[in-house]
């Protein structure tokens, strides 16, 4: 893991300066801090923000660290989301305590930030979210929107330039005022199988087909093109 | 391997119009292209099975020979023949025109139609020097009409905390930023939700054919991202409810809506 960029980390410490401090050390890793004071609030937030990590420190008042790891663990959401303890308590019963409840490392005040830095990375190597795969077809699609310059035009096809090489008999849609101007804006369009060859690194000119145009408007795009 | 007759490219036409049957066996010689009629669609399998064309003309109401969408069907999913078939048809009707191309055809024409519209079309599936004759040249377009958008579309093999895999035809550049949409982003942050991806990675898929790459979304967008790892975990989107149920002081709970698709992954 390169970096701590796109992971959100949840901190549960009373003493504002520690919750400045983590934050600043992972922050400076590009990692998306909240912070929480008490573990009250740090459950709520852990249910609405559904962090890839919680850090949290073991004394505090009113409820403490050990009750926090120990709802973490019987709650069906929060129970995968790995945990660290960050704490001044350094005796053996504690540590034991603390990983008994579901923390997966503990981190001794006071800390160097390298330390911090990779324990947070180990904790995040497996991540609590697995991913959702789709084998098998009919896969869902997704559309992409890339920008194109529309080169010239036929009663029958465009030309287009991309910066992306359409591959060859893909449905697409052409969108533009010129595209309405012709007729053609719920014409059915197809990249035709022999593209045309890059002119320049970089960009790719293809061929599109415009699908089943009926005589009357084959001829008012043909007056419409005498115009240009 | 596409037939060639005395060096000319073949086309393979089914038509029972007798005017059509004529008009292209008089039209494509002067085209440039061989065409060979058929009176029925066995006839047309007999002669591919020895022997593939360079482009099919199918007219799909065939009168007693049957459905030219059954014509379609047969060699793309039974005989597995590639050539491009090209329709033509004198319905025009967009629900027709789907289905053909549902079905595996590249491309329709609607009748009437003249020898230049023809030829125009061919011009794009069959390269020989006389349809440039007959094919309706390339107009250039006013520059400041040229900008557009181009909406392509990928399929989805794989979503993680943090971006998309996608796989289709087109090669998307590493580093390029697109915007994305699609029923799958609806379900994670609600209906209409347009997002980007930047392109992080790209390589042959395995059939040869089609690319995959991954696309990143905005690791700065966190609201987003805490969507999309709820969705991953399976748990239902918050629906807000309408905003006088907000005001009322007996507002109903907020409703849920549970994610569809595939079981997350456990």
């Amino acid at each position: 893991m390169l970096s701590l960029k796109g992971k959100t980390i949840l901190i549960i410490d009373d003493a504002p300066d520690i919750r400045l401090l983590a934050r600043k050390i992972l922050e400076g890793d590009f990692a998306n801090v909240i912070d929480c004071a008490n573990v009250e609030d740090g459950l709520k937030m852990a249910r609405k923000k559904l962090p890839h990590l919680i850090i949290t420190d073991l004394i505090m008042p009113e409820k403490d660290g050990f009750f926090f790891l120990l709802q973490k663990s019987k709650d069906p959401v929060l129970k995968n989301i790995p945990a660290i303890v960050m704490s001044g308590q350094k005796d053996i019963p504690s540590v034991q305590r603390a990983i008994s409840l579901s923390a997966i490392d503990y981190l001794t005040k006071p800390f160097k930030s390298s330390l911090m830095i990779q324990k947070v990375k180990k904790a995040l190597k497996n991540s609590a979210f697995k991913s959702r795969k789709f084998a098998t077809k009919p896969r869902p699609k997704i559309s992409i929107t890339i920008d194109g310059t529309l080169l010239m035009a036929n009663e029958a096809g465009l030309i287009i330039q991309t910066q992306v090489r359409l591959g060859a008999d893909a449905d697409l849609e052409v969108k533009a005022p010129v595209i309405e101007e012709m007729g053609c804006a719920t014409t059915p369009m197809k990249t035709v199988p022999t593209p045309l060859r890059a002119t320049e690194p970089g960009t790719y000119q293809t061929v599109v087909s415009m699908i089943g145009i009926e005589s009357s408007k084959v001829a008012k795009l043909r007056d419409l093109l005498r115009s240009w | 391997m596409a037939v060639m007759v005395g060096g000319k490219k073949v086309c393979y036409a089914i038509d029972d119009d007798p005017i059509f049957q004529v008009a292209f066996e008089a039209a494509l010689p002067k085209l440039g292209v061989q065409c060979k009629l058929f009176q029925s669609p066995e006839d047309l399998y007999e002669a591919t099975r020895k022997q593939s064309p360079d482009l099919f003309l199918i007219d799909l109401n065939l009168g007693e020979m049957g459905s030219g969408l059954d014509i379609i069907m047969t060699l793309r999913n039974q005989m597995s023949i590639s050539a491009p078939i090209l329709v033509v048809s004198g319905d025009g009707h967009s629900k027709t025109v789907a289905e053909a191309l549902s079905l595996g055809a590249n491309d329709y024409v609607v009748k009437p139609l003249d020898r230049r519209s023809l030829g125009t079309k061919l011009a794009l599936f069959i390269k020989v020097p006389e349809l440039n004759e007959f094919a309706a040249s390339y107009t250039k377009v006013p520059i400041e009409k040229s900008e557009v958008k181009v909406l392509i579309n990928c399929e989805i093999l794989e979503v993680d905390e943090l971006g998309v895999q996608l796989v289709g035809r087109h090669l998307l550049p590493r580093g390029m930023i697109f915007k994305v949409a699609g029923a799958v982003l609806d379900e994670i942050a609600g209906p209409g939700t347009t997002k980007t991806v930047s392109i992080i990675s790209n390589e042959v898929a395995e059939n040869g054919r089609d690319y995959v790459a991954y696309g990143e979304f905005d690791t700065d967008d966190h609201e987003f991202l805490r969507a999309l790892r709820q969705w991953l975990m399976g748990i239902p989107r918050a629906v807000a409810p309408p905003p006088d149920a907000v005001a009322a002081p007996s507002a109903a709970p907020s409703k849920t809506v549970p994610p569809t698709g595939t079981t997350p992954k456990k």
